[in-house]
């Protein structure tokens, strides 16, 4: 199974489950220092690419650290010393590794982590986005994928994003756990050149170097933290910017992957009512609208593929053309709501959009969400909203 | 041998003077005289007192590279230091500086895993016996008697071996040194830099702040550690151990000097009675005893 | 995306080497180490145990002299010094 990911000389498709599309990537990104520890449901990514180093076909160091915390801790090392770098991780890794997430994420560390989504605890290794979401205000992007074919795509995207001299901060790409990572799917991987052509090597902003000293994240005043996190939110908002274009640029170059920070499905000027989900569940919902079609009901998908930074402004306009909001959310922020649905609320209140607003969560440790539960929760909303 | 000092004086100056530390600061003697003996090093800082006496961005104390990061992340950060420079072709040399509460304590995960992988890192633990940038509280390295801010009434266990730790790791280089001899350590730092794989030094650096002992007196405690037999000086290389010429003479506790002598140095031990003093003369004698078992 | 925004540059979190990077901390002194040429018999111990760098000495053969704008006043110099016959090269003195 492990050889097909080998150095591709054309542009091929495979079958590969989600774990090997992130390795396949990540390989095709040409990392120089990769540190991780495993975990399932991402053991898979980190057992790929450490037979791809030892075997040759990849060449970069592989750090076997003993714990997530020292992976983070390992790689900002790494990135700091010039060299672009990967790491992986899920669940109670991300965090056990969350201090230097932070870390990572505050003193602009351009690395790129999928984060194979699971539940936390009790134990329970089966998906939901509690994970990654606890994560959300850490100070990195973060994609939610939707199949195998984005993952690959998004990740190798991630790099050209993360180390943009004008964003320069980490990237989580989310994928939920099993129903992407261990499902083999059809995935077009592009080939070495065709990446190589996209993706420029690592050009660090700042590098550990005798030869010109500085020291990283010191001792820093009010004053000081505040300049940081001013330019941090003005990343952000760079990031807003630039990430369509590289999409749009990896599009060209490469092929299918669409600039769009929300992803639209169906009829949105007939729809009744758009239901709002990340990653898998934002695919199911397109199978529940053609479902619902069968009975007669229009009903449209957004799916936000990029939740940090939050597509505010692209989410607005296309709420503002429907009656009716179902927000899916798959991660709760205890003592409120699920996160999504929250953060979409607050922009309705800033841009004054009038809509019928519905909110569940479903799915939590892997609960199984189909497209026949989906259909009925909006046909629940249509009949409470005659 | 050690060095003579005129061999040192063309060292590089890595430490600029006006800094936060301490008038007296045991750290800053390590510092100065380890970190300049070592070729284009790049110094991985955890939370200790090294990441506050560095003083306040954008300006810095430190004049080599340095990466300050979380307290349980030092060897980590090494790691991706030294792997990255290999990858880069790049000639230097990345060192873990971490205090006794880095080391000992909440980073000795980090610490050994990167040991166990053998990874290209010279690892300082400047010792000072407690958490003194939070303002003197215990740790693993505090030794029995001492009072700290979490044992007001003076610490009730012994002290950590954590060079007999890391000898279980069987790294290629082991030393302790004290800022009490500063040729000494930086003989042994010179040494140590000529070895590849994962390198530790642990330096005995009083504290005057924290010990409530004169500022003066900062090099000397550093003698008396060793002239009593409480802070052994010595080097273990492919597992053997050889005690250091300085040192090597308190085996005998004949020739020791009192312990009292030391203690009463310092404030902090000033709770001690009589039956912890005489335990602290077996917790040196059973260190001296398990040290001998590595010869 | 046709929008046209600045795009500022990021600011990173690095400290340049900086000397006397707490200010003059020759302020803290209550004491002064005060050099007696005539006991000095260049050992340098001195030099070898000042925590701070402020005892100078720009080649070996030469005298030390003091850095009084960073010198924090701690006594190491006085205390390390051998001197000459029992006679120290270093004394502390008020300020």
């Amino acid at each position: 199974m492990k050889e097909m990911v080998q150095t591709l000389e054309k542009p091929q498709t495979k079958l590969m489950t989600g774990s090997e599309a992130v390795a396949t990537a990540a390989k095709l990104s040409r990392p120089q220092v990769i540190a991780a520890y495993p975990i399932t449901p991402q053991t898979e990514i980190v057992e790929t690419l450490s037979g791809m180093v030892t075997r040759g076909e990849l060449n970069a160091e592989y750090i076997n650290v003993e714990s997530e915390h020292s992976a983070m801790g390992a790689v900002i090392g790494a990135s700091l010393a010039g060299t672009r770098t990967f790491t992986a991780t899920s669940s109670h890794g991300l965090l056990y590794m969350g201090e230097l997430v932070w870390w990572a994420g505050l003193t602009r560390i351009p690395v790129v982590m999928p984060v194979v989504n699971r539940s936390l605890n009790p134990w329970n290794i089966w998906p939901d986005h509690q994970d990654a979401m606890t994560f959300r205000d850490a100070g990195w992007i973060q994609f939610y994928a939707k199949n195998n074919q984005e993952v690959l795509d998004l990740t190798i995207c991630a790099f050209k994003i993360a180390e943009h001299h004008k964003i320069w901060m980490p990237v989580m790409v989310c994928l939920d756990g099993f129903i992407l990572s261990h499902t083999t799917a059809q995935v077009e991987i592009p080939s070495q050149s065709d990446v190589d052509n996209f993706l420029p090597s690592f050009k660090p902003l700042a590098m550990l170097d005798p030869d010109d000293p500085f020291a990283h994240g010191s001792l820093t005043d009010s004053e000081g933290i505040w300049e940081q996190r001013m330019s941090l939110i003005a990343g952000f908002d760079n990031a807003r910017v630039i990430i369509p274009q590289i999409l749009t640029e990896y599009t060209e170059k490469i092929g299918r992957l669409g600039n769009y920070m929300v992803e639209v499905t169906g009829d949105i000027d007939n729809a009744e009512c758009a239901i709002v989900a990340l990653g898998t569940m934002g695919e199911e919902a397109e199978q529940a609208i053609e479902f619902l079609a069968e009975k007669n009901i229009k009903a449209v998908v957004f799916r936000p593929r990029v939740f940090r930074p939050f597509p505010k402004k692209e989410l607005i306009s296309l709420i503002k053309q429907v009656p009716r909001l179902l927000v899916i959310d798959r991660a709760v922020s205890f003592g409120n709501a699920g996160q999504l649905a929250i953060e979409i609320q607050a922009e309705l209140y800033a841009s004054k959009v009038d809509v019928k607003f519905y909110q569940i969560i479903r799915g939590l440790g892997g609960k199984d969400v189909s497209y026949a539960d989906i259909a009925a929760e909006v046909e629940k909303v249509l009949k409470e909203d005659k | 041998m050690n060095v003579k000092i005129p061999e040192m004086m063309d060292r590089p100056e890595v430490l600029l003077r006006g800094n936060f530390a301490c008038a007296g600061c045991g750290l800053s003697i390590a510092y100065k005289t380890a970190i300049s003996a070592l070729n284009r090093p790049i110094v991985v800082i955890p939370a200790c007192c090294s990441s506050v006496i560095q003083s306040l961005h954008p300006n810095v104390t430190y004049n080599v590279p340095t990466l300050n990061i979380a307290f349980a992340a030092h060897a980590s950060a090494a790691s991706g230091i030294a792997r990255a420079k290999k990858m880069r072709g790049e000639d230097t040399t990345t060192v873990v500086w971490s205090g006794d509460g880095g080391t000992f304590d909440i980073g000795l995960a980090t610490w050994s895993g990167a040991a166990e992988r053998n990874e290209n890192i010279i690892h300082f633990c400047y010792d000072n016996n407690f958490y003194s940038n939070t303002g003197a509280q215990r740790s693993g390295a505090t030794p029995r008697g001492a009072v700290t801010t979490t044992t007001p009434g003076g610490k009730k266990e012994k002290r950590k071996s954590i060079v007999r730790i890391m000898a279980a790791h069987d790294i290629p280089y082991i030393a302790t040194a004290s800022i009490g001899y500063p040729r000494d350590l930086y003989t042994k730092v010179k040494k140590a830099s000529l070895i590849e794989g994962y390198r530790f030094i642990l330096i005995d650096a009083p504290c005057p702040t924290g010990w409530n002992s004169d500022p003066a007196l900062t090099p000397e405690l550093g003698e008396l550690a060793v002239k009593t037999g409480y802070f052994p000086l010595y080097e273990i290389e492919k597992g053997k151990l050889t005690f250091s010429r300085r040192g090597e003479r308190y085996r005998d506790p004949e020739k020791r000097v009192p312990i009292e002598e030391y203690l009463s140095k310092q404030s902090r031990f000033k709770k001690m009675t009589s039956t912890q003093i005489l335990e602290v003369k077996k917790d040196i004698q059973h260190e001296w005893d398990q040290l001998s078992l590595f010869e | 995306m046709n929008e046209e925004i600045e795009l500022k540059d990021p600011v990173l979190p690095l400290g340049r080497p900086t000397l006397g990077s707490a200010g003059e901390t020759g302020d803290w002194r209550t004491f002064r180490p005060k050099f007696i040429e005539e006991n000095c018999i260049k050992c340098y111990k001195c030099w070898l145990s000042c925590p701070e760098g402020t005892i100078r000495v720009d080649a070996h053969g030469e005298f030390p002299y003091i850095d009084y704008d960073y010198c924090k006043g701690c006594g190491i110099c006085v205390h390390v010094c051998p001197g000459r016959k029992k006679q120290k090269a270093l004394e502390m003195v008020p300020e």
